[in-house]
């Protein structure tokens, strides 16, 4: 206890060579700290997610880009796959089966088009207001909201994705409905709406105003139109041209009721040249041996660092034992033992390793805290 | 307590400074000087009757102990338990306050078990040397005479049967070298201990009961020893 007290008192009286002591030890130990913890939080919010899922269905491409696009909303660019396959799908009875369409945006959030079922698939709540019940209606996740600064009742307008094409897309100005509770998921960034919504939104399906019909047929009468609206007037005249069993989905989450349901629906694809079936856990982990990879290349470089570091350490204990040797006589003369000397330095490296770790523990949980719902919605 | 030293040969290294003393007894309690040029061995008497170096040959007892037969330990454990000593060039830490290095002996060494009213004999001891209000100081920041005067304090508070002073008045004027002359001759009194105290000052030397010169116990070493 002395030994500790006594260098406490050095340390204190060399408070900057010791601060500095103390960062650069943290600094080491909060590398591979916050990294590993990171990797753990993202492992662990990646793994959870595609647990929950147990097939995505989509356009052959990149496994990873379709597994990380029905997950996390991410843009996929790879062919869709026609709503006539989700239709088929469900009428096959393997399970549960819900349609994914994710290509807009809405204040820079992702624009989800599906059904009321993938709110009881993800075990979503609402926090507030309603569900969505009609065309232009949206619910907001929990962070989109807040982003947004939205509430059930306010409009919001869908990005548009080419300003210079005028023959393209038109922001769609939607109704929001009700805000779902947090869930420290990807589902707290998304713009939900059933998907007849997000088809209208990518000019699939059109209303017509009653302002239109009266309007002069001019080109310039539609040019100064900036967005869509639809409103109870006008609701009745949206409609889908051609097929509507051709109309895409960018993904198909199915969730089997069985083991044989799974077969079937991964036989189905498993010669298919346009789709794919897939397991999100399979894919994850398979994600995550390359992220472990990585992981195993850092924790090399980390081990040369704390390598480094010693050796940088072990140079500054023997210069400061041969600075402070007549303090070190002084002690003898007084009595210490040479035991008692090498206690004293113990303790004082015993300080600057805990104070170190604690402050590399407390950055590294800041930070992971900090990151954890960036890394939830990372690969989004 | 008594102190006797017989036969001794002490010398640093082949070739160097050798003090030879074949007998010199101080009686318990007694009040004694050593004077000498520079050089002729007072430190380093100072130094063996504490046990801090051990002779080449001969030994040197104090009180029933004789104290170049014990282990390095048991040494240590006796100089803390018995003999207090002032060093000549104040021994201070500079990164602890004056009452840390007041202190010191007994944060190193468990012989010296801290008991509950130490704060209090600190409180005391600094307020005899005129150090009450540089308690809590860094070191560094006192005069060279407030130094001393906390290397002092910290020889004294043990109260020790041996005191051992190697020049403690060097570095003080001459209000506080009769100030500090009269607590070391106070507390020795107090505890009936022996004072032994290395001086160049002359003047001084009426107050001891003796006085030996090192001037007969030093031996140049010839070329061919």
């Amino acid at each position: 206890m002395n030994s500790l007290w006594l260098a406490w008192l050095y340390l204190r009286r060399r408070r900057v060579a010791a601060g500095m002591m103390v960062a650069g030890v943290a600094l080491a130990l909060y590398l591979p700290l916050a990294a590993h913890w990171a990797a753990d939080a993202f492992d662990e919010a990646l793994g959870a997610r595609a647990a929950a899922t147990p097939i995505i269905v989509g356009a052959r491409g990149s496994r990873f880009d379709l597994v990380l696009h029905g997950l996390y909303f991410r843009a996929r660019s790879e062919g869709t796959v026609a709503h006539g396959e989700f239709t088929a799908l469900r009428d096959a009875g393997y399970g549960r089966v819900i349609p994914l369409h994710v290509q807009f945006t809405a204040g820079g959030q992702p624009v989800v088009g599906t059904s009321l079922d993938y709110f009881e698939f993800r075990e979503l709540q609402m926090a507030r207001g309603e569900s969505m019940a009609l065309l232009g209606d949206c619910v907001l996740g929990a962070n989109a909201a807040r982003e947004l600064n939205l509430s059930p009742g306010d409009k919001l307008k869908t990005d548009r994705k080419n300003l210079f094409d005028l023959a393209g897309d038109y922001p769609l100005q939607l109704n929001v409905t009700g805000v779902l509770s947090a869930t420290g998921t990807a589902d707290d960034e998304g713009v939900f709406m059933d998907v007849k919504t997000a088809w209208i939104i990518a000019g699939h399906g059109h209303g017509h105003d009653e302002s239109e019909s009266n309007a002069t047929n001019s080109p310039s009468a539609k040019l100064v139109k900036t967005h869509l609206e639809i409103t109870p007037k006008n609701m009745g005249t949206f409609h889908f041209h051609g097929d509507t069993t051709a109309l895409p989905l960018t993904a198909i989450l199915v969730e089997p009721m069985d083991a044989k349901g799974t077969a079937m629906v991964l036989g189905r694809y498993q010669h298919s040249g346009q789709l794919q079936a897939l397991k999100p856990p399979v894919v994850v982990d398979e994600m995550m041996g390359m992220v472990m990879r990585v992981r195993q290349f850092l924790d090399a470089n980390y081990a040369l660092v704390a390598g480094a570091m010693g050796m940088l350490l072990a140079l500054i204990v023997a210069l400061s034992r041969r600075l402070r040797s007549r303090e070190m006589e002084t002690l003898f003369l007084l009595g210490c033992s040479r035991g008692t000397q090498f206690a004293l330095q113990a303790a004082e490296l015993l300080i600057i390793f805990a104070a170190a770790l604690a402050l590399a523990l407390a950055a590294a949980w800041a930070t992971v805290g900090w990151a954890r719902d960036y890394l939830t919605t990372l690969a989004g | 307590m008594r102190v006797a030293i017989e036969n001794l040969e002490f010398e640093y290294g082949p070739g160097r400074f050798r003090l030879c003393i074949p007998d010199l007894q101080i009686e318990a309690g007694a009040r004694v000087a050593f004077v000498g040029p520079s050089g002729s061995g007072k430190t380093t008497l100072l130094r063996l009757l504490a046990g801090i170096v051990t002779p080449q040959s001969g030994t040197v007892t104090v009180g029933e102990v004789p104290v170049n037969e014990l282990a390095d330990a048991g040494r240590r454990a006796f100089r803390i338990r018995h003999i207090g000593f002032v060093f000549q060039d104040f021994r201070l830490v500079e990164h602890l306050d004056v009452r840390e290095n007041i202190l010191l002996p007994y944060r190193l060494n468990d012989a010296l078990p801290v008991y509950d009213s130490i704060e209090s004999q600190v409180n005391q001891q600094a307020e005899r040397l005129g150090l009450a209000d540089k308690l809590d100081s860094p070191v560094d920041e006192l005069s060279q005479g407030e130094q001393q005067r906390v290397a002092i304090c910290r020889a004294l508070l043990p109260r020790p049967e041996l005191l051992l002073a190697d020049e403690p008045t060097g570095n003080l004027d001459p209000k506080n070298k009769d100030r500090i002359l009269d607590q070391l001759f106070q507390q020795a009194e107090s505890a009936e201990a022996t004072l032994v105290m290395v001086t160049h000052d002359h003047a001084l030397l009426d107050r001891f009961d003796r006085v030996i010169d090192f001037t007969k116990f030093h031996k140049p070493e010839t070329p061919n020893e």
